[in-house]
């Protein structure tokens, strides 16, 4: 993965970059007249997976969400701020302002990992940031 | 109290067959709240074991900003993967042990755990991660708020000549100059400083040195005394973000400016 697929902070030329370890696809969109960049990473071998959300400006990213599965601790989950958006500090990957839904160690209602190949892997960020239009096409 | 230990050290450890191997869950939490964990990888066609992370730790690492291509770190990593017996593949992103006969995993596993939890450290105290937040803020906030007023370049000495790079270099129409050093520590504010003496003293070009302070506490109290003294201005940023802004704002385009 090179450094311009999910470049943090230009300014500080910091970006998240994957190793071979991850399959890694990315979902560029336009919405409500903001740019954002979706990241989906996966590992079959570890049942690893997220699919982060952030918000591109010309400087830097904004990272909103990252829906997540640990193969180490199974149970689909959530990182995101409660607060509003304009309080996330820009260019950085996580940080205490995220939460996490649910908590690690309480009860999970999906604990099936479920992701089999590049298609199942995508149709999860596809479901849950809802990405498909009604007739079914990515937006 | 050994069984109670134990316990506290056990009681949230599980373990899962996954297509690699073995995923661990350990009693440790990482900083986002998340269960530290590993890998057991194998067995191999030897019948031998590796330990695995998740491929996430060191990229995480660099995401903060820590360029472990610079020598210095790049040699502290090392010691630190050496001391653990760790190896780093760039390529795949993961961080591995050799392998190792299956009697000689739980030991090398409380070593890995240790490891991960050192690299956790070095994430959440960073001076980088520190620093991040300042300084993208305010540059934020002041591009905007002279966006297609003024010329900004960053990290520009405020003349030729100049050893310190100011944070940002401003120029509007018919005004001089306004270079901005952020500053969140004594050494960054005296740079500003010997900037300004420089621009006065030695440098053709005029130009203005504001210091924007991170917090009230940044510097001591004799560093704000020579530097009250010395540069243009020296707003806070904490607490008063807008009227900080503006100051710079006034310095850039005139006192009787406001921009909203």
């Amino acid at each position: 993965m090179s450094a311009s697929v999910f470049p943090l902070s230009r300014r500080r030329q910091s970006s998240f970059r994957l190793g071979t370890a991850f399959r890694w696809r990315l979902v560029r969109f336009d919405a409500r007249g903001y740019k954002f960049r979706l990241l989906l990473a996966f590992s079959l071998t570890k049942e690893q997976y997220r699919a982060t959300l952030a918000l591109e400006d010309e400087r830097d990213l904004t990272v909103l969400a990252s829906c997540e599965f640990h193969g180490t601790h199974p149970g689909w989950h959530l990182l995101a701020t409660c607060d509003d958006i304009a309080t996330v500090p820009a260019g950085v990957m996580i940080g205490p302002w995220q939460r996490r839904f649910p908590k690690a160690r309480g009860n999970h209602r999906r604990v099936d990992f479920g992701v089999k190949d590049d298609v199942t892997a995508l149709d999860a960020a596809a479901k849950f940031f809802r990405l498909h239009k009604a007739e079914g096409k990515l937006i | 109290m050994k069984d109670i230990l134990c316990k506290a050290f056990c009681d949230q450890l599980a373990i899962r067959l996954v297509p690699a191997g073995i995923a661990v869950s350990t009693a440790f939490t990482l900083s986002g709240g998340e269960p530290l964990g590993f890998y057991v990888v194998g067995p191999d066609p030897s019948g031998r074991y590796r330990l695995e992370d998740d491929g996430t730790t060191v990229p995480t690492i660099e995401a903060m900003g820590i360029d472990l291509e610079t020598q210095t770190r790049s040699d502290a990593i090392a010691t630190l993967f050496a001391e653990y017996g760790v190896v780093y593949s760039p390529e795949t992103g993961e961080l591995s042990t050799p392998p190792m006969a299956e009697d000689l995993v739980p030991r090398r596993a409380l070593q890995f755990v240790a490891l991960l939890l050192r690299l956790q450290d070095l994430i959440l105290l960073t001076p980088e991660r520190v620093a991040s937040t300042f300084k993208e803020d305010a540059i934020k906030a002041i591009t905007r708020s002279l966006e297609g007023h003024a010329t900004i370049c960053e990290d520009q000495s405020p003349a030729a000549g100049i050893e310190y790079a100011a944070d940002l270099l401003i120029e509007a129409p018919n005004r001089k100059p306004v270079a901005i050093f952020l500053a969140q520590t004594d050494q960054r504010v005296l740079e500003a400083v010997v900037a300004q003496m420089a621009v006065t003293y030695e440098a053709t070009a005029d130009c203005s040195v504001i210091a924007l302070l991170e917090k009230d506490s940044s510097v001591s109290r004799r560093t704000r005394l020579r530097a009250s003294n010395r540069l243009t201005a020296m707003p806070i940023y904490e607490g008063d973000e807008r009227e900080a802004v503006q100051r710079v704002v006034r310095e850039v385009l005139g006192h009787r400016t406001t921009i909203h």
